[in-house]
């Protein structure tokens, strides 16, 4: 007998058909979604098409001349746009990998000891914290003087002679950690909702038959999370793109350019050089590969559902 | 045995990833005279207050946190309810497109931020939503919809469809479906939706610098730029101490809901 | 589970009334910021230094009195929104009628987009009552017509720690071999001997204007000016020196944070900061009078013509202005000695006109060095060149301090000329 609406509701499964439904049915949905479009169109659609038609052009934020497609030859035959790309490729690799592995792991393992409440408390913390907090205590660890060249000094080793900002790849890559510290808390999160929802007789079931630790993680838990998980991946393509705080309040993409990301380098165009067409012709090419990125990734989700 | 190593590697880990939340407290509580240009892993004194105070003054501070604080709840309380209805009609009911829909209104938190902060300001200069708290309600709400809207959706589709039948049987119609059946069954994931959202808007620093400019609209992480520039008579200490005191109540928010969040495998640990 | 969804619901209901309630104030709150003041007897000044929000109010008294105008200055505290804040409404209504802005090429690039006013009229009053030098007129106009006047005047000084120098037995050099004596024996003694770092980005053009200044200034001008190449022997040898120095470990890391200077300079970490004399602010605050001074660096060489660099905010009017005339009233008194020496008090820098004396030790002690050195004044890197080549350049720049290697001066003044070139047509073209 079930015990609660919800797991009286899970027994079926989805069953995967749609209903065409009656014209009156689609009309009712035109004020369910009125808000959500309206303001999301108009607020956020709107400009990005004003940006989209002024990549087009030669724009100094006082004057504007239609020039076509040279901002983006121009754009492409910039080496500087290409360590842009590889920088961006990096961090959505990092971003993807550390904070959705870790707070995977995290939420599963703390949600099973006791005192698991406190312990996530940690890594939730971060994410509480302000931009500017994150990036003058990261400056503070990570500079030549900082406190992670103190403490490998305090332990022993050599630190490294100039800080860990100045050289690519490290700079980078250490940027990538340190954002990592952040965005692992909503990962965290997101996997405890997730939890949350699979039902305690599956886990049950599942135990009764045998099955535990690393088996019962990989074919009970980890596929009860996959709309959690789409949620995660598809969140951190999004923000790992578009990463731009941490990286212009701790290094302003350099030393020249060197740990410039895609989103950096437009932010840089527009603001620093007021080349407003220039910077808008990367700010289109940077959202048409996370869209491209996220529609490839959650297609495959669609489809499987 | 092993679980043993899973919770050791856990507490160092979360050790470790307190570290820097350590380090900010330290050098917040350092006397900013007593502080020397290099950081510290010991306080050097005990400073919290007069930083704290120092900030304040210089900054707007209070006005900061009440304008954010307004801006969150009303930003975040918006983006998640037209969120909830939008993941309603895109899962639940039913129509031609969903997929469409669902790219138009998710295709919002995919755009780089720094994209709209010109268009956006020469709109709000010509329509006088500059430097307004409803300009900036408007365009929190709306950068917060996607997001809000994905993880509601997300959440939405794992309900069987056996739920809604159920209740048109018994001849509901769409809004006492909505709010009746399916809102309290997505609270979990509104909740998080709005405490994201929440910190989100709380720790904007762009849209508050770009679209407000009086100390008495403007948000908190704003007014902490007013003292984080290389041009201001504050040193580090006092920066975090602001940076600290504007933290506060995500971080309590987070801590507080921290509860709503219990997993149903508790239960078989 | 029951009770815990009430809670919520509660919870809900509490939040959605606040938010109503809240939306709704929001509503009826207007813009508490028009373009213009309302009565038509205040004018707008907006700015990003949020540092000078004291002496605005100073100024403003002062300004009041003689013109009967209040001053009602807003700040945007982050510099690059703040031009792009500019750059989107200074032709529009809703633009203030002031603005801070830099001098030199990027006031150029401002006006000629005809977006400031001629203030021609305001600066000739001011050099009839001597309350500005008119050799300075170049870098305040465009197309022969002045857009600005000087907020200040400072000047780029080595700021030393005394206690330092004391104990370590050394006094301010005269000559570019006792700088380099004083380095060592510093560095000896553990202390850092120069503050240099790219952290800040515009701090990477520092060194580099000064020791090229101090080889030779009239390349330094001409090569500003686009008349010489990155690439000349000159600039090499700049460049030869910068990296020697780095060599000998007399910098302090190319990635301290420029927030930390004040402080590692008055704790003693370390002992000299080249910098305008606008960061003297910043310093007393730290330090005692008698703690730290300036000394103007030596030329590298004997025979070298003495030079300071010279920096000056500037103020404009915006063409659209709201309050027009307000604006042009301030603008008639901004450079009168009552009102620059509650100013210039305030933000502990020296003013542009002569006329105004300061009580700072520090800056009188600057003023007399310079007065009696006779140098040329030349035009900081920052407003020396067309912005966007100044913008990258600083980047370069930045590269080589993180690698200040002899192997790493060619590529980088390679980059540097092939920017110039870049940019300097490209200036032209929009002329």
């Amino acid at each position: 007998m079930p015990r609660t609406a919800t797991e009286a509701l899970t027994v079926h499964g989805r069953s995967g058909v749609r209903r065409r439904g009656t014209a009156r049915d689609r009309l009712g949905s035109i004020p369910f979604l009125l808000p959500a479009v309206a303001l999301v169109g108009l607020m956020l659609l709107v400009p990005f098409v004003a940006t989209a038609y002024q990549s087009l052009t030669d724009d100094n934020g006082f004057t504007s001349s239609f020039i076509g497609f040279e901002n983006y030859a121009r754009l492409f035959a910039d080496p500087m746009f290409g360590q842009s790309v590889l920088n961006t490729l990096m961090w959505t690799v990092g971003t993807l990998v550390l904070p959705v592995g870790i707070g995977l792991i995290v939420a599963v393992f703390t949600s099973q000891m006791p005192g698991g409440r406190w312990v996530r408390i940690a890594f939730v913390l971060p994410y509480a914290l302000s931009g500017t907090a994150t990036a003058v205590i990261w400056g503070f660890i990570l500079r030549g003087d900082g406190a992670l060249n103190q403490a490998i000094t305090f332990f022993g080793g050599t630190p490294a002679a100039s800080g860990w900002l100045i050289e690519w790849p490290m700079n980078t890559i250490v940027m990538i950690l340190a954002n990592t510290w952040q965005a692992t808390g909503v990962a965290v999160i997101l996997f405890l909702v997730g939890l949350q929802a699979i039902p305690g007789e599956t886990v049950e079931a599942a135990t009764l038959d045998g099955a535990s630790g690393i088996r019962l993680f990989w074919h009970i838990i980890v596929p009860q999370l996959r709309p959690v998980t789409v949620v995660v991946i598809g969140m951190s393509i999004a923000n790992s793109l578009r990463v731009f705080d941490m990286i212009w309040l701790l290094t302003k993409g350099g030393p020249g350019g060197s740990s410039e990301t895609l989103a950096v380098t437009m932010y840089r165009e527009t603001f620093i050089l007021s080349d407003y067409g220039y910077g808008a012709a990367v700010a289109v090419i940077l959202s048409i590969i996370v869209v491209g990125v996220s529609w490839a990734y959650l297609r495959q989700q669609f489809k499987a559902k | 045995m092993t679980r043993i190593l899973r919770n050791t590697f856990l507490i160092v880990l979360a050790v470790l990833w307190l570290v820097p939340v350590y380090l900010m407290i330290v050098n917040a509580i350092t006397p900013v005279g007593n502080y020397e240009g290099e950081p510290r892993w010991l306080p050097n004194g005990f400073g919290l207050w007069e930083n704290i105070v120092s900030a304040w003054e210089q900054s707007a501070l209070g006005l900061g946190l009440i304008n954010s604080l307004m801006f969150a709840t009303a930003s975040a309380l918006v983006a998640v309810f037209a969120a909830a209805l939008a993941g309603f009609a895109v899962v639940v009911m039913p129509m031609r497109r969903p997929t469409l829909w669902f790219w138009v209104i998710y295709l919002g938190t995919l755009l780089p931020l720094q994209i709209f902060l010109a268009p956006l300001f020469k709109a709000y200069v010509d329509t006088a939503l500059y430097d307004t708290p409803l300009g900036m309600i408007l365009i929190y709400s709306a950068i917060c919809i996607p997001f809000a809207f994905f993880i509601v959706r997300n959440y939405l589709t794992t309900l069987p469809p056996e739920v809604a039948e159920a209740a048109k049987l018994d001849g509901a119609g769409w809004t006492r479906l909505f709010f009746q059946i399916h809102l309290p069954l997505i609270r979990s994931s509104l909740f998080a939706a709005f405490i994201f959202q929440f910190t989100w808007v709380w720790n904007d620093l762009l849209f508050g610098i770009t679209l407000t400019t009086s100390p008495d609209r403007r948000p908190v992480m704003a007014a902490l730029a007013e003292i984080n520039g290389g041009f201001v008579n504050v040193g580090p200490p006092v920066v975090l101490a602001a940076a600290l005191v504007a933290s506060l109540p995500t971080v309590v928010l987070f801590l507080a809901c921290q509860r709503f969040f219990v997993s149903s495998l508790r239960a078989s640990a | 589970m029951r009770s815990n969804s009430r809670t919520f619901r509660r919870i809900g209901a509490v939040g959605a009334a606040v938010a109503l309630t809240v939306g709704l104030a929001a509503c009826t709150q207007g813009s508490s910021s028009g373009g213009s003041g309302d009565d038509g007897k205040t004018v707008t000044l907006n700015g990003e230094r949020a540092d000078f929000e004291h002496g605005y109010e100073l100024a403003g008294e002062a300004l009041q009195e003689i013109t009967g105008y209040q001053l009602e200055a807003r700040n945007v505290p982050s510099t690059e929104n703040y031009q792009q804040i500019v750059r989107s409404s200074l032709k529009t209504n809703s633009t203030t009628d002031i603005i801070k802005w830099w001098n030199g090429y990027r006031l150029q690039e401002l006006a000629r987009t005809g977006g400031l006013a001629d203030l021609s009229d305001a600066w000739d009053t001011a050099v009839d009552e001597g309350w500005v030098n008119p050799d300075t007129r170049d870098s305040f106009s465009y197309d022969g017509k002045v857009y600005g006047l000087p907020m200040y005047k400072s000047y780029w000084v080595m700021f030393y720690n005394k206690t330092v120098f004391d104990e370590v037995g050394i006094s301010p050099p005269t000559t570019w071999e006792e700088f380099e004596s004083n380095n060592a024996k510093l560095k000896e003694a553990g202390v850092t001997p120069l503050f240099a770092t790219q952290e800040a980005g515009w701090t990477s053009l520092i060194w580099f204007e000064e020791l090229l200044s101090k080889i030779d200034p009239e390349f330094y001008q001409d090569l500003m000016e686009g008349e010489e190449k990155y690439t000349d022997p000159v600039v090499h040898e700049a460049m030869e020196l910068w990296s020697d120095m780095a060599g000998k470990g007399w910098f302090t890391s190319p990635d301290t944070a420029w927030d930390n200077e004040p402080s590692l300079f008055a704790s003693g970490s370390v002992a000299q900061v080249p910098m305008g004399t606008w960061r003297n602010g910043l310093f007393s605050q730290d330090l005692d009078e008698g703690d730290y001074g300036t000394y103007m660096l030596p030329t590298v060489k004997e025979g070298v013509k003495p030079s300071v660099v010279v920096e000056s905010g500037v103020i404009s009017v915006a063409d659209n202005a709201p309050n027009a005339e307000g604006a042009q009233a301030i603008m008639a008194d901004w450079l009168n000695p009552d009102v620059q020496k509650p100013w210039a008090d305030e933000i502990k820098d020296t003013s542009a006109n002569p006329m105004v004396e300061t009580d700072d030790p520090v800056l009188m002690s600057t003023l007399e060095q310079v007065q009696d050195a006779e140098p040329m004044e030349l035009v900081r890197y920052w407003e020396a060149g067309p912005p966007a080549l100044v913008e990258t350049g600083v980047q370069y720049l930045g590269a080589f301090m993180a690698d200040p290697t002899p192997e790493n001066i060619d590529p980088t003044l390679q980059k540097l000329q092939d920017l110039a070139d870049a940019e300097w047509a490209s200036w032209e073209e929009s002329e």
